[in-house]
């Protein structure tokens, strides 16, 4: 009798060991993929707070629509991550130059920086003369918008 | 004395079958809750990774033209998303709008990958809006905003 207990208490605990073996490591990974992703918010969230952009101007020059935006907040942004419409339709600018080095090369768009964006009229289904207001979107979300100056 | 040792035995086999029993449908339950764990982690995970804008312009005339509701989807979360009209629901005026009335296009993209940053132009139709204002909420994997705007303001 005393040996049937034992062996059955024995094989309960093996199974519990095993199931430990099993729920514990689950239990670590799940937990450890939602912080992640938790985390990941939180500094999306404090990057959002922490950027804005400033339009400065938006006219009409040679053919051409340069808006020439300041980065007003504290993170660095990424051109190829911004996004502009005009007249609430997607537009690409075919060139964008950060002002204060010169450079239409880089991607990375600093604190206190200005880039001006160009936007060729034939990347736009309506025309030049058209061009009414401008907005420009972070890669965050945060956004500024004004009305285009000048003729066309 | 033969017959002492053959019950014992029995009993022995007895508590063993049942040792592994108990283990065996315990185990199952652990497996299950174990697999339910993990999906629960990988959609709440991937739900607090999703985030989106809508960017279109509220002051502009290009929302609502022909009957049909353009809004601009900027994603603004950690993970790439798929373009699909099951997957975006949409809500115009407290009515759900169908996801046959609904079209998605990625922007400068091909195929259906709605990658981080990119912009998702949605169409929405619609029977007919009346001046005044109206207001669109859009919910893609529990990320939710919404996006107010007028028609015939200035007419």
């Amino acid at each position: 009798m005393g040996i049937s207990v034992s062996a059955g208490t024995a094989v309960i605990l093996v199974g519990v060991f095993l199931m430990l073996g099993v729920i514990v490591p689950g239990m670590l990974n799940a937990h450890d993929r939602v912080t992640t992703a938790t985390d990941r918010m939180d500094e999306r969230t404090l990057d959002q707070k922490q950027t804005s952009v400033q339009i400065e101007r938006a006219e009409i020059d040679n053919g051409t629509l340069e808006v020439e935006v300041e980065n007003t907040g504290t993170t660095s942004l990424h051109l190829s991550k911004t996004s502009v419409l005009v007249n609430n339709e997607y537009v690409v600018p075919t060139n964008s130059t950060i002002t204060e080095t010169n450079d239409n090369e880089t991607d990375l768009w600093l604190p206190d920086e200005t880039t001006v964006l160009e936007i060729d009229p034939a990347d736009h289904s309506e025309g030049l003369e058209e061009f009414a207001d401008v907005k420009v979107v972070t890669q965050f979300g945060n956004a500024d918008r004004t009305d285009v100056e000048g003729d066309a | 004395m033969a017959g002492v040792s053959i019950s014992h035995l029995i009993i022995f086999i007895a508590s063993i079958l049942i040792a592994g029993t108990v283990v065996g449908v315990a185990f199952t339950g652990v497996d299950q809750f174990n697999s339910a764990m993990e999906d629960r982690s990988l959609t709440a995970a991937e739900q607090l990774r999703t985030d989106f804008s809508i960017i279109s312009d509220p002051a502009s005339d290009g929302i609502y033209e022909n009957d049909e509701v353009t809004l601009l989807l900027k994603n603004t979360g950690d993970m790439n998303l798929v373009a699909d009209e099951r997957q975006i629901n949409v809500i115009l005026n407290g009515r759900y709008v169908p996801s046959d009335r609904v079209e998605v296009d990625v922007l400068e993209s091909d195929g259906n990958n709605w990658r981080t940053s990119d912009v998702l132009e949605v169409t929405i139709e619609t029977d007919g809006l009346d001046d005044g204002d109206h207001r669109v909420a859009v919910r893609v994997n529990s990320a939710e905003d919404a996006f107010e705007f007028r028609v015939g303001g200035d007419d």
